[in-house]
């Protein structure tokens, strides 16, 4: 016993480091969900609103917490997001921490200033600001957005955001872009956040998905909409991309983001109604730069995979050949003429693209210092772009021809 | 099997402890050295480091295979009791203030990345004078076996890691191939072929295998497995984070901890990677803690030298303490591996010379 009394002493001492320093009691803390930030009314200032959300409403013990809100919503003005995070310590009891932050709102007015470069470059300096935080434009103060989300399904915010990321995988009106990735392209490079708004200004006119976030025709619902992004460039926004182009962005990456997304275009067949279908990732998108030609030359080959759930004009496509042709004709030439005004609105009013076709272009040089001076941004302007989209129709929903509906009416 | 204890240790041992003393760096400060000079091509760094380290590890195992002793009793006996003693020196000074600067290094780490309360001496003391001192006092045997514990977890883990963030890695950023242009690349290579330079300073533990066989096979793995992390690692990072940006991340590895997920529930998971990494760390510094005193103990003619693994703990904590902060540490740590790299380069090959000069002629 003797021999081994020392070093059983010694991890007996052990145990008792964890109450040297960094002890942190689960009940002292306050777990940040969500930031916003504004430009403040001075030069040089920012108010910065953290939503903290309170742990135990929505668990067992929610009895003791009747009375209390599902979140904490406090404004701070500052110079700068460490700061503010001591200063909201002088009226919030709880310490705060970061380590469950998730989300990062800005509002489109901070994000369109220079200031904006400095707020996030430093932020990112306290290692407590995680790399995998969503980063979302909102259209009015962000401070003004964090109030009026309150969704209904979901009291704690932490969950609704996490939710609603899982679903921009699906939909793709929404590029899921954290720090992570703004960092990544800070170069030149164009950096796609998330746009969303509170300030609903419903417009019905618009073809199924090039809304930009407020113009969705929808009444009643949860108060908050996110569709489309923020074009942001050298960490200043730029401008902004609707639904549709966001999915196109997207889509004509090589590393394809969008799982599957539901689309419209006109049916081939009747032309008075328009045709929804499923459009689904094919096989990898293929993507080859020429940059030994001036201009430069890009060429994109997207394959996708349709299927037909729903048929408004209830047109038959199971029984022809030619009929799926059509389509597939229809959806090509639409996805093409999109893309290609897409990157012709992008060729004119930035310097740079969202579609990560400069890492393509990586591929041609030999050295770092050759591709800066290459300067793809400047020469991307004019290059040649071939788009092209590979159409297979894989499934033609549960029915395998529309209901006979139409052709009774046609009878009587 | 139980084979009583001898005090040697066996190829698996050697190897587990040559992958704690190399691999590790991946996760310190050495990734944003080799990133700053290799930018897109930094992975081809530690393997030109590995192979030009080879050539000086093959002339090395000549001189061991040939005198069967370790690598200390060789330098006097090549070099003579004067200028041997002077490569000793030299030698202890290396491995004595690298594993110093290190523990400064690992202990702010920790500090910024973990614990950023907490006070650096308490780290410090924690990791060399409490967790390395107390497995490098148990001897090289105990080293041995701790690290084969753990370092097949610590691949394990490696593995585990770069799958939880492959979603996030686009392979096209490691273009432009030539990072900086071949030249450079190759320089940068030769420069930093200290980061593996404990090759050549575990020749001094050759006389505690027991085979030559075995310290050769170890050896060798324990060069190129190592290597090949590194390299592994470094073109994750480019991939994960891009250039630039990635130069401007001070400790990649944890970051990419941080970014790891299992699903959508396990995200963070930087918590299981610390543990791991605290341990493997101990062992690293055990085995330099050992190194140094055994160094040391030669030099001043002193047998029993595990009695002066505690100064040397004591004296490496106060010798960390003294940089102001990491980035100078760093710096020193740059300088040093620096200049090291031509003796650990060059040891080996000059010995071997002597010995062709002086004896070749006699056998």
């Amino acid at each position: 016993m003797k021999k081994y009394g020392w070093p059983i002493g010694m991890l007996v001492l052990v145990l008792f480091l964890t109450g040297c320093s960094e002890r942190q009691e689960l009940e002292k803390q306050a777990f940040v969900a969500v930031i916003g930030l504004d430009k403040g009314e001075k030069e040089h200032q920012i108010e910065v609103t953290f939503q903290i959300s309170n742990p135990q409403v929505n668990t067992t013990q929610s009895a003791e917490a009747q009375n209390e809100e599902p979140s904490n919503i406090v404004t701070i003005t500052a110079v700068d997001l460490l700061s503010a995070k001591e200063l909201v310590q002088t009226s919030l009891s709880r310490e705060i921490t970061f380590s469950h932050l998730r989300t990062i709102i800005v509002g489109e007015k901070l994000a369109k200033e220079d200031l904006f470069r400095h707020v996030i470059g430093s932020a990112i300096i306290d290692p407590e600001m995680r790399r995998e935080a969503i980063m979302i434009v909102s259209k009015e103060p962000a401070q003004d957005f964090i109030h009026a989300n309150k969704p209904t399904m979901e009291t704690r915010p932490h969950k609704y955001y996490e939710f609603m990321e899982d679903n921009w995988k699906n939909t793709g009106f929404v590029p899921i872009s954290n720090l992570n990735v703004f960092f990544q392209r800070t170069e030149g490079e164009l950096f796609l956040a998330g746009y969303a708004t509170a300030q609903k200004d419903p417009e019905y006119e618009k073809n199924d998905d090039t809304y930009l976030a407020g113009e969705v025709p929808q009444s009643g619902g949860d108060p908050v909409e996110m569709i489309g992004s923020a074009v942001m460039q050298k960490g200043r926004m730029v401008g902004t991309l609707n639904g549709e182009e966001t999915r196109l962005s997207l889509l004509l990456r090589r590393k394809n983001l969008l799982k599957t997304m539901i689309t419209t275009f006109p049916d081939p067949l009747n032309e008075d109604y328009r045709i929804s279908v499923v459009v689904g990732q094919g096989p990898k998108t293929k993507v080859k730069v020429n940059t030994d030609r001036s201009p430069p030359e890009v060429d994109v080959v997207v394959p996708i995979v349709l299927k037909i759930n729903s048929n408004i004009a209830l047109e038959d496509y199971t029984v022809s050949k030619q009929r799926q042709e059509a389509l597939k004709k229809m959806v090509k030439t639409k996805m093409e003429q999109a893309s290609g005004e897409l990157i012709e609105k992008i060729q004119e009013e930035y310097k740079g693209e969202p579609f990560v076709w400069y890492a393509t272009a990586r591929k041609n040089f030999r050295t770092t210092g050759d591709f800066e001076r290459y300067d793809w941004g400047e020469q991307f302007k004019k290059a040649d772009v071939h788009v092209s989209f590979e159409v297979t129709i894989e499934s033609f929903g549960e029915q395998l021809r529309p209901p006979t509906l139409n052709k009774r009416e046609k009878d009587e | 099997m139980i084979r009583v204890s001898d005090g040697k240790i066996g190829p698996r041992e050697f190897f587990a402890i040559l992958y704690g003393m190399m691999a590790i760096r991946v996760t310190d400060a050495t990734p944003s050295l080799m990133l700053e000079d290799g930018l897109t091509a930094a992975w081809m760094l530690p393997l030109i480091s590995a192979i030009v380290l080879f050539g000086s590890l093959m002339f090395l195992l000549a001189i061991l295979k040939k005198y069967n002793m370790g690598l200390i009793d060789i330098v006097f006996e090549l070099a003579g009791n004067g200028f041997g003693r002077l490569i000793i020196l030299f030698m202890f000074v290396t491995v004595f203030s690298s594993m110093s600067l290190n523990g400064r290094s690992y202990s702010d780490i920790v500090i910024t990345m973990y614990y950023p309360k907490s006070p650096l001496l308490l780290i410090m003391v924690a990791l060399i004078l409490g967790a390395a001192l107390f497995i490098a006092h148990r001897g090289l045997e105990a080293i041995g076996r701790t690290a084969l514990l753990v370092v097949p977890i610590f691949m394990l883990t490696s593995v585990l890691l770069i799958i939880g963030v492959a979603n996030q890695l686009d392979p096209l950023f490691i273009f432009p191939i030539a990072g900086p242009g071949e030249l450079e690349v190759i320089k940068g290579g030769l420069e930093f072929s200290a980061f593996f330079a404990d090759i050549i300073i575990v020749g001094v533990l050759a006389d505690r295998l027991r085979t030559f066989n075995a310290y050769r096979t170890a050896s060798i793995w324990g060069l190129w497995v190592p290597a090949a992390k590194m390299a592994l690692f470094l073109a994750v990072y480019v991939m994960m984070f891009d250039y630039p940006a990635v130069r401007n991340i001070a400790y990649p590895y944890h970051h990419l901890t941080r970014m790891a997920m299992v699903g959508s529930l396990a995200n963070h998971m930087e918590a299981l990677f610390l543990a791991l990494w605290f341990v493997g760390a101990a062992i690293h510094f055990a085995t330099y803690l050992y190194i140094s005193a055994l160094l040391l103990g030669k030099l001043i003619n002193y047998q029993p030298f595990p009695q002066l693994l505690f100064p040397l703990a004591g004296l490496s904590v106060l010798i960390g303490m003294l940089p102001e902060n990491p980035l100078m540490g760093d710096q020193l740590r740059k300088l040093l591996l620096q200049s090291s790299s031509g003796l650990f380069l060059l040891l080996p090959v000059f010995l071997w010379g002597i010995d062709r000069f002086r004896k070749g002629g006699k056998e």
